[in-house]
């Protein structure tokens, strides 16, 4: 059995998160970040714990909220999938037992699965798993051991995307375009033409006369 | 020097010319009508933000447009009489009318830069706007709600800014749904396809694309109508302010 451990330094990235505050509506300044690190033991089956993504079929896999994750795949089948997670911030830990069993991939209420009809026969295929009532802000370390392999162990810290306060937009002049500043030269330096041009008319009529 | 071959040469050029500027005049008229009627009701993106000049310098292009009409009517009758009071006359007034019609392009063209030279502004406007109370709130929404469904997009950039930022939609709301159901795909009874896998992302059930190209697209639209024709008229409208200058000189 092969082992091998491969570990990303989650420290420097603790530092540099100014904002501890796990209310959700806070309109303090926030920083955003987004960090992956992967800490996995490998064993006879292995599969990775990862979050969905835009090719998997859905616009973000990261809510203020909730995250989805990732099926075991189905080699790892009739057995149970028990999640735990823990929010490094605050070191809770959560622990949601036996929450589905992996394959033959049957349909569950929180298991997230797409239906395609192509008109002929229908197909249904299972995206991922949420996991609802996280917090905003925090950091998270998911650990999936499915019950019979007591090796099989994945796990991933991840940072959320905090929300920003729209407030911190800069929404003042971009840049002058180049019409802009055509029009505006042209015209400026032809209404400035003009004007002396019909004074010098103006003074030339009068004197002549 | 009135009456030679050169000078009758150069009053019909300027009566050709007046005709030509009553027409381009004219058509300037109609299309600032067509901006200030705005037929993709995109008015309060500009008017709640205050950046709203394209729509002022419509408002300015119609009157000078017609004024511009009148005005060659009156420099072909001028000309033709061969006046020195009445080309005169010609002369500073549409000096003014050129004067604000400069300003019209001007302003119109500066705004849309404001509005649209990078996402920011709308984006902050809708996260601010969209589900708020009061007269903006409900403008922006309105106005947000038709733009999601016509054009099939969600969010600004995508749906993803409903996710990034804070907004009022999701104070009033809540996490339950990311993003307003306007994003999601409906069937032809207005029913929204499925409610859940919207609420999920999944990518074939909602809109993923952004409006702010279509929103870009517009407003660009306008200004171009406005800036750069009002531009082409001003540019012909200047040699034949020139000739006719020439012309009193040569009365």
């Amino acid at each position: 059995m092969s082992r091998s451990i491969l570990v990303i330094p989650a420290l420097p990235f603790h530092i540099m998160l100014r904002s501890h505050e796990s209310h959700l509506f806070s309109t303090a300044m926030r920083t955003m970040f987004i960090f992956f690190g992967m800490l996995f033991t490998l064993s006879n089956a292995e599969f990775q714990v990862s979050l969905l993504k835009e090719s998997d079929g859905v616009v973000t896999g990261r809510f203020a909220d909730s995250l989805l994750l990732s099926l075991p795949p189905c080699a790892l089948a009739t057995q149970s999938v028990t999640l735990e997670y823990n929010n490094t911030d605050t070191n809770e830990s959560k622990t949601l037992v036996n929450i589905f069993k992996v394959l033959p991939c049957r349909f569950r209420r929180d298991i997230i699965s797409t239906i395609e009809n192509n008109g002929q026969f229908t197909t249904s295929r299972n995206l991922g798993y949420q996991v609802t009532n996280l917090t905003t802000g925090s950091t998270y370390r998911f650990l999936t051991p499915v019950a019979s392999k007591q090796n099989l162990k994945h796990s991933f810290c991840m940072l959320f995307i905090s929300v920003k306060d729209p407030n911190q937009i800069d929404s003042g002049l971009p840049a002058r375009s180049g019409a802009m500043v055509v029009i505006t030269v042209i015209l400026s330096v032809s209404m400035f033409i003009l004007l002396v041009a019909l004074i010098v008319t103006v003074a030339h009529s009068l004197g002549g006369d | 020097m009135a009456d030679g071959k050169g000078f009758t040469c150069l009053m019909v050029i300027l009566i050709l010319g007046n005709i030509f500027g009553a027409a381009a005049g004219l058509a300037l008229c109609a299309l600032a009508i067509w901006v200030a009627v705005d037929q993709f009701k995109l008015y309060p993106i500009s008017g709640v933000s205050g950046k709203d000049d394209i729509f002022a310098g419509a408002w300015i292009a119609i009157f000078t447009g017609f004024a511009f009409f009148c005005m060659c009517v009156f420099g072909i009758l001028a000309a033709a009489k061969k006046s020195r009071a009445l080309m005169l006359t010609y002369l500073i007034l549409m000096l003014i009318i050129y004067i604000f019609e400069c300003a019209s392009c001007i302003t119109a063209v500066t705004h849309r830069d404001y509005l649209v030279g990078n996402s920011n502004l709308v984006k902050k406007q809708m996260l601010k706007y969209y589900a708020a109370d009061g007269d903006s709130g409900s403008r922006i929404t309105l106005t947000w709600n038709k733009v999601m469904k016509e054009v099939e997009c969600c969010g600004t950039d995508g749906p993803v800014d409903w996710i990034e930022y804070n907004s009022t939609f999701r104070e009033k709301f809540g996490t339950d749904y990311p993003w307003p159901t306007h994003c999601c795909k409906r069937k032809n009874n207005y029913e929204v396809v499925n409610v859940e896998a919207c609420k999920n992302g999944q990518n074939t059930t909602m809109f993923t694309k952004g409006c702010f190209n279509h929103i870009v697209s517009v407003f660009s639209r306008y200004t171009w109508a406005i800036s750069w024709y009002g531009f082409a008229v001003l540019m012909f409208m200047f040699w034949l302010l020139i000739l006719a200058m020439v012309y009193y000189l040569m009365l």
